[in-house]
């Protein structure tokens, strides 16, 4: 059964079409990754999956579940956590309480049992923080836990937003270029992270980059955009040799 | 005490006296974590018996690789309780360094931290036949290695406890089989020429360096000790870790090593050794961050920076103050000096502890002004703790009072030798070595040096850095001019006298405080040429050489000296950029007045060539008297 179901997907932007009947499916146990030139539709995609686009036609099922009439807060609760082309956090807090803000959904207690903080209140805290400790340990930033994260450098807060979208507990992660702007030991570290969750959490990702030394590393299937439309879909090896997607995208 | 001969026996006493007492701490998960006594011994005792299940023989060699961690420690007690030899190896060692150590040593388990360290002896496998299992700690990274050869920390543990029910009394056996002579540990020296020796130190030899290090600096098992020096260095081996097993310090650990300086403040810890250079460093950016800060946070800094200094003063002259400098000192620590420390995590250091390599006074005076007195500490692998400062006794030129347990000689090349239960016993597979350290019980340390009349230790130059005079005396030139240099009067000294009969010095006065005494005695001068060469200021500069010469033996005691016309000056070459002397230099420019000095005459004119920043040149013409100084009486 797949976990993600997409089906005839179009956004239209006026008479910009975003995405063009784009369908395909996204199997549990696999890194999926998008490819495509710069406008091509990806981060719309995962925007319509996420749910910061209401797409004109077409369908989003994740796990049997129809998307289409949840907002992002829903979605975020059934599990689809991501990570932003421009890193997007809290700037004026620390890593430790940008992570801690994502638990905000596993809170049970109250507004009023927390401001009484004894009891209950403090076990629920005291729990996700060590939730929280295990996700700055797995990422290895013990050392910026207490940063403030708009000091820290640029390849430092893609982990911690990376951080936040695990503390969701996500059952599928959705990265648009989490290896932007990074150097290569930066990257690898990324990719190591990546591989990482694959195979402990056992989630599927879906992953956008432009590094294709990356994307056909560790991906196992790879979905070619080009002008909103799917022009390829298949293994790593199969997506290099095809003709449509050197012309498009991978330069002759 | 004679029954707690080894680590591991030392280790089960301070179990049975106090099972629940914190033993070490480390930070995981943001949260300090600690572990008792019971937890150490019980971690020891089962990774023991792992070892004896995996076919460790008494004598055969355990390799540990790691950051420090408790398990860092515990492994290596555990190796030892089962008659096994500790060979440290350090963390950023590449593969082909671990694999030399590793054959060098004939080891045959490893036990390495994570994944990184794992790497590294499954790259080399092929190349040491003789390793029989990886022990690895941080199972981070590793859960697709299926290899036979690894096995985790926890089921190694698992491990331990079946083999005792089919061996009872297996630990008990092994651990009282051992003995204080036993080989501890190896500790490699890299050498300065060659391949790396690896010094066999024993249990006996380690607990006494141990015993003599806390007998000079008392700690109990309330005391903390930040350890994060590498562990597979002996000086970790010789204070951390017999602090902590003979007088049960506790030993804490950073949660990464980039968060050490963190950890360190949230530890507060009563123990601080750092090596001159990170005293330095730490100096520094004290005074860096302050020029940044606050208009307030200056002024306050620079107001109390002199009380701290009128502190060392008072120190210095043995003196405890008036009321009045004693609450202002106490002021400047509650306002300026504590939260200064705090950010160092010295705030609550009661000792603290350099060696290695000598330290600026600059830098050992900014300290105390701080509140903070660096004491120093003199050992070596091979010899063992040597020497330091009792609290009460801290002079910045010497290294201290000899401890109880070792010996010193000087050697008639003025080489520091040292015996005592606290040597080493020998190079592993190096005899030749071996018979040319320890000669007639004796460990030849190489460095040069002498007991003054304190019977403090004092540390001249490394053996090869001395200088000899013609009749074969050995000095070390260094040492003198450095002594001088600590004089406010000296800003410079070069020492002559290689192939030469005696010692002679060219000095340059420091003209602001030099200038600033004639003053104050109504000497007249009018340029530094002119200041340099009065005979009140030859008196003033004699009665420092007088004093250097105090701890000198009658040959090497300076015996003339001469107060140069003008500053040694970079542009002019004679100094390196970084203000060091060019020795051969200085000897071809001033060669008029050195062969007059050792000619005996009593002063010289002498011409010389200045190039002004401009390119101009001019030449000077001086008359430059020699004095001797045990006749300039000022």
């Amino acid at each position: 059964m797949p976990d993600l179901l997409i089906e005839n997907l179009s956004l239209e932007f006026g008479s910009l079409k975003a995405l063009d009947d784009v369908s395909f499916r996204v199997e549990r146990n696999e890194i999926l990754s998008i490819i495509g030139p710069n406008g091509a539709g990806k981060t719309s995609l995962l925007n319509c999956i996420s749910g910061y686009y209401k797409p004109q036609k077409g369908t989003v099922f994740f796990e049997r579940i129809d998307l289409g009439s949840l907002r992002i807060h829903e979605r975020t609760k059934l599990g689809i956590a991501r990570t932003f082309q421009n890193v997007e956090l809290f700037n004026g807090l620390t890593a430790l309480d940008n992570i801690l803000a994502a638990r905000h959904i596993h809170f049970r207690t109250g507004v009023l049992w927390k401001s009484i903080y004894y009891g209950r209140a403090l076990r629920e805290e005291v729990h996700h923080r060590e939730m929280v400790e295990q996700i700055i340990d797995f990422l290895e930033i013990k050392p910026i836990r207490k940063k403030i994260v708009g000091s820290l450098p640029y390849g430092m807060r893609k982990r911690v937003e990376l951080g936040r979208a695990l503390a969701i507990e996500p059952k599928i992660l959705l990265l648009d270029e989490p290896m932007s702007g990074m150097n290569v030991e930066e990257k690898e570290d990324m990719a190591r992270f990546v591989i990482d969750i694959f195979e402990e959490k056992k989630i599927p990702i879906i992953l956008i980059d432009h590094d294709m030394g990356v994307v056909m590393d560790i991906s196992d299937r790879v979905i070619v955009l080009d002008f909103g439309k799917k022009i390829a879909e298949g293994v790593p090896e199969d997506i290099i040799r095809s003709e449509e997607v050197i012309n498009a995208y991978l330069g002759q | 005490m004679q029954d707690y001969d080894t680590f591991p026996k030392l280790l089960v006493n301070q179990y049975e006296k106090w099972p629940d007492n914190v033993a070490m701490r480390k930070k995981d998960f943001g949260i300090w974590m600690e572990y008792t006594w019971r937890d150490a011994y019980e971690n020891v005792r089962y990774l023991s018996l792992c070892f004896l299940h995996l076919g460790l023989q008494r004598g055969d060699k355990v390799a540990i690789i790691g950051e420090n961690e408790p398990e860092w420690f515990w492994a290596e007690f555990a190796a030892q309780a089962a008659g096994g030899i500790l060979v440290g190896i350090y963390t950023d060692m590449v593969p082909a360094q671990v694999e030399f150590m590793f054959r060098h040593s004939d080891a045959v388990i490893a036990v390495a931290n994570d994944q990184e360290q794992v790497d590294k002896f499954l790259e080399i496998r092929d190349k040491v036949p003789r390793l029989k299992k990886i022990i690895y700690w941080d199972p981070k990274g590793l859960r697709n290695y299926n290899d036979p050869l690894l096995l985790s920390y926890g089921d190694a543990i698992e491990l331990g406890k079946s083999y005792e029910k089919s061996h009872p009394g297996a630990f008990e056996t092994n651990l009282n089989m051992g003995s204080g002579d036993d080989i501890a540990a190896l500790y490699y020296t890299s050498g300065t020429s060659g391949e790396p020796k690896a010094g066999m130190v024993s249990h006996r030899a380690l607990i006494h360096s141990g015993r003599a290090f806390l007998e000079y600096n008392p700690l109990a098992n309330t005391d903390n000790l930040f350890s994060y020096l590498p562990a597979a260095w002996i000086g970790e081996g010789m204070f951390a870790t017999a602090a902590h097993l003979t007088g049960g310090v506790i030993l804490n650990f950073a949660e990464e090593p980039e968060t050490v300086q963190e950890d360190m403040r949230e530890i507060g810890p009563t123990v601080a050794s750092y090596g001159p250079r990170q005293w330095e460093d730490m100096a520094r950016t004290i005074q860096v961050r302050i020029g940044e800060a606050a208009f307030i946070n200056r002024l306050l800094y620079r107001v109390f920076l002199k009380v701290g200094y009128k502190r060392v003063d008072l120190i210095e002259k043995g003196l405890k103050g008036n009321l009045f400098w004693r609450f202002l000192i106490k002021l400047a620590d509650i306002l300026v000096f504590y939260p200064l420390r705090e950010n160092f995590g010295l705030r609550t250091c009661r000792i603290a502890t350099t060696g290695s390599a000598a330290m600026s006074v600059d830098t050992f005076r900014f300290w105390s002004a701080l509140g903070v007195r660096l004491k120093q500490v003199y050992g070596s692998t091979e010899a063992g703790f040597v020497a330091g400062h009792r609290s009460e006794e801290i002079y910045f030129e010497t290294l201290g009072n000899i401890t109880k347990c070792a010996q010193v000689k000087i050697s008639a090349e003025q080489e520091i030798l040292v015996r005592g239960p606290q040597i080493f016993s020998g190079y592993f597979r190096n005899p030749k070595k071996t018979e040319e350290t320890i000669i007639d019980g004796w460990v030849h340390t190489s460095d040069a040096g002498f007991i003054e009349e304190k019977g403090h230790l004092v540390f001249l130059d490394r053996l090869s850095d001395m200088s000899t005079l013609s009749n074969g005396t050995k000095y070390a030139p260094q040492y003198i001019e450095g002594r001088l240099r600590f004089s406010p009067y000296i800003k410079d000294a070069m020492s002559l006298g290689e192939k030469r009969d005696y010692i002679a010095v060219i000095i340059i006065i420091d003209f602001d405080n030099v200038g600033k005494w004639a003053e104050e005695h109504h000497i007249n001068y009018t340029t530094f040429t002119d200041l340099s060469q009065k005979k009140e200021i030859a008196g003033l500069i004699a009665k420092d050489i007088r004093r250097v010469n105090e701890g000198f033996s009658q040959q090497t005691k300076v015996k003339k000296f001469v107060l140069l016309h003008k500053e040694f000056d970079p542009d002019e070459e004679e100094l390196t950029r970084t203000r060091k002397i060019r020795r051969g230099f200085m000897e071809e420019r001033y060669k008029d007045l050195v062969q007059a000095i050792y000619h005996g005459d009593p002063g010289i004119d002498i011409e010389t060539q200045v190039k002004y920043r401009d390119g101009r040149q001019a030449t000077m013409k001086t008359h430059i008297k020699i004095w001797t100084p045990e006749e300039e009486k000022a």
